[in-house]
């Protein structure tokens, strides 16, 4: 066995040698390869048009619902010609709803409430939900004294309470913000020219 | 050495004939006599009543349910679940189908705002082809009913897209929801 083999390289060997057989060995492996790709291009044709077929693009009609929160009046100022100090507090309302003049709100929402004011002039400031009177109580749980990046003071006050809005119906919450402006700055001239900057700040989100 | 060259050939020659006869059906036997008569299998497929047979066509689905708790259900918004239904009727074909869904959902691309979830035909799942792919069978038995095909599809809520996903509930513009190809073909077998 292992000379049958032996002489089957060599002979193998001796036709490699010859310069001509090595033309013949490459015609024959090309022959080899271009029959094949025929053979399988031929195949191939013959299968692809066999079959029946058919295409359709599929698209969705979906309404997307939309997120809507209306604010009233969520800045002003206030300056010394329209406030000065007495016994009587001056009162503010603003609201917020679920819909605005074009659509209401499509998801339920829940929203957060903070007042920020600059420190200009010696307010005090109270906030109330619905209505205001003697019997409700002041819904601001929070009052910070704070420095921006300008290092300029402000106050921040913080409603502690969530409130939320369901989809199902148009709603608006009235708030009475309240603000007192002692007597004891009666004389005092140094606001004769103070501007102060309330601006209410709403965080809302869609309930999930 | 020519005459070696052309018996390799003629055995390739044969070798690839022999594939041929291997592969093909013999799905129809006609007598030839003096006429040939010859019955051709219709092929009709409607998806939602509209026949793709005779063209490709561009198909809108209306037949969606959303169930959310907080949003209204003829709509969708972060956090909403959904089935599309889709009729497919074979009625009209003569030979089984194979049938493929592919899509480009947000998890291929993220300006898609839908993600697929599952998708069944009737109550069996299909079999997923790939990432974006689900293929079925509808066989000769089965073509005497149409077909439920059932896409489930989620906005899926994440905190990381919070603002790209309000202003889409805000200014109204109608985003890239999901696209979706239906393909069937001819079955005849593995």
């Amino acid at each position: 066995m292992k000379r049958i083999i032996n002489i089957f390289l060599h002979n193998i060997r001796e036709f490699k040698r010859n310069k001509k057989n090595k033309y013949k060995i490459r015609f024959i492996i090309f022959s080899i390869v271009f029959i094949s790709i025929l053979s399988f291009g031929i195949f191939s044709l013959i299968k692809s048009f066999s079959s029946y077929y058919s295409k359709a693009n599929l698209s969705l009609d979906i309404q997307t619902a939309m997120f809507v929160l209306d604010e009233g009046e969520m800045s002003f100022n206030i300056d010394i010609d329209q406030i000065i100090p007495k016994d009587e507090p001056y009162i503010y309302t603003f609201s917020v709803s679920n819909f605005n003049e074009e659509r209401k709100s499509d998801v339920d929402l829940k929203y957060n409430l903070k007042i920020q004011t600059t420190t200009n002039m010696p307010l005090e400031y109270r906030l109330y939900y619905k209505e205001y009177n003697l019997d409700e109580k002041d819904i601001i749980t929070r009052r910070d004294l704070l420095q921006d990046e300008d290092s300029s003071w402000y106050n921040l006050l913080t409603v502690g309470t969530t409130y939320e809005f369901s989809y199902t119906e148009r709603t608006t919450n009235i708030y009475y913000l309240v603000i007192d402006f002692p007597t004891v700055y009666k004389d005092v001239i140094e606001y004769s020219d103070a501007i102060e900057n309330i601006e209410v700040i709403i965080d809302s989100e869609q309930i999930v | 050495m020519k005459k070696n060259i052309l018996i390799v050939l003629v055995i390739i020659s044969l070798f690839s004939l022999y594939l041929f006869s291997n592969k093909t059906y013999t799905a129809y036997e006609s007598e030839v006599d003096d006429d040939v008569t010859v019955d051709i299998a219709d092929w009709k497929i409607l998806i939602d009543d509209q026949n793709i047979a005779t063209a490709t066509r561009d198909i809108n689905l209306s037949n969606i349910v959303w169930d959310s708790e907080h949003t209204d259900n003829d709509k969708v918004a972060p956090g909403s679940k959904g089935t599309v239904r889709i009729n497919i009727d074979p009625t009209g074909t003569e030979v089984a189908i194979k049938y493929h869904i592919t899509y480009t959902d947000h998890t291929m691309d993220p300006n898609c705002i839908l993600t697929v979830t599952s998708i069944y035909l009737e109550n069996d799942e299909l079999q997923k082809d790939s990432i974006n792919s689900y293929s079925g069978i509808i066989t000769l038995d089965e073509m005497k009913d149409t077909q439920v095909l059932v896409i489930n599809v989620e906005w899926v809520n994440d905190e990381n897209s919070d603002e790209a996903d309000s202003q889409i509930g805000s200014n109204g513009a109608e985003p890239n929801y999901l696209n979706l190809e239906f393909e069937a073909e001819q079955y005849r077998g593995e």
